[in-house]
């Protein structure tokens, strides 16, 4: 099993902190975008980000190169952690998320993409917490089959059969809001 | 559908995470010691309680398995053709 982020390991096994923020210049954006999808919150997806990292920082010394790519076990921590805090809490409701986006540097969207982001995210959190992080993996990252369904903890047909799942409700819920 | 769908996902992305959360990561690394490796918690120590954990084990079997002074002298009675004799010593005597 081939790991794009191979190069790091050795000095991540050393222990060096150069190589912990090469990674993530690399796959933060993709952790955080999992996270972000699933909790609809940015400040609870940073704080996910933020113990992914850590957990693997601590963990790094013990890492055993062809278990698993570096991504693959960055995204399960990360979809654990999610679910751990939509347990532990309710999600915000979607009314909030516009403002969400308008504090975010750049962020000048235009009122029509805003609208559509915003019904896309509201009926994302209305799909169960699998479907949801199943359909950002294939969407937001085109994460292979293979590795979400590790990400995911279940076998290939099951992914499968989530994403179809997850795909025909959430299409039914972006009708309902005229979006698809 | 999934052409739709990505089409969808292409066009409300997540925004990118603040700047700042590289660093504020960086700094709570700074402060977390990295566990030692599965493969470098003293392998020598492991080897030697193991080592002696065997020994335990396999002496308490060769003792356990010898036999025993009594056993002993019955096999040298039954050798010399008194073994009868032998348990009538042994027999409780009303």
């Amino acid at each position: 099993m081939s790991d794009p982020d191979s190069d790091l390991i050795p000095d991540l096994l050393a222990g060096d902190e150069r190589a912990l923020r090469t990674l993530m210049d690399r796959r933060l954006a993709s952790v955080h975008r999992l996270a972000y999808r699933l909790l609809g919150d940015e400040f609870d997806a940073e704080d996910v980000c933020q113990d992914t990292f850590l957990k693997f920082w601590r963990a790094a010394p013990g890492w055993r190169t062809g278990d698993a790519r570096i991504l693959t076990w960055l995204c399960r921590v990360a979809t654990n952690g999610c679910y751990d805090r939509l347990r532990k809490s309710k999600p915000d409701l979607p009314g909030d998320m516009s403002e969400q986006v308008d504090r975010r540097d750049g962020a000048d969207m235009r009122l029509e993409s805003r609208q559509r982001w915003d019904a896309l995210q509201t009926a994302m959190m209305d799909l169960p917490e699998r479907q949801r992080a199943a359909l950002s993996l294939r969407y937001d990252d085109a994460v292979s089959q293979k590795d979400a369904a590790q990400i995911l903890g279940i076998g290939e047909k099951a992914y499968e059969a989530l994403l179809v799942r997850g795909r025909k409700a959430l299409k039914a819920l972006m009708q309902e809001t005229e979006h698809v | 559908m999934s052409e739709d769908m990505q089409n969808l996902f292409d066009s409300s992305t997540v925004p990118a995470p603040r700047g700042a959360l590289t660093d504020r990561i960086m700094a709570a690394a700074a402060t977390q010691t990295p566990l030692p490796a599965a493969n470098d918690r003293k392998p020598w120590l492991w080897s030697a309680a193991a080592g002696v954990a065997a020994t335990l084990v396999a002496g308490f079997f060769v003792l356990s398995s010898q036999p025993s002074e009594a056993e002993l002298w019955a096999a040298q009675a039954d050798a010399a053709g008194f073994g009868e004799l032998y348990a009538w010593v042994d027999a409780e005597i009303d």
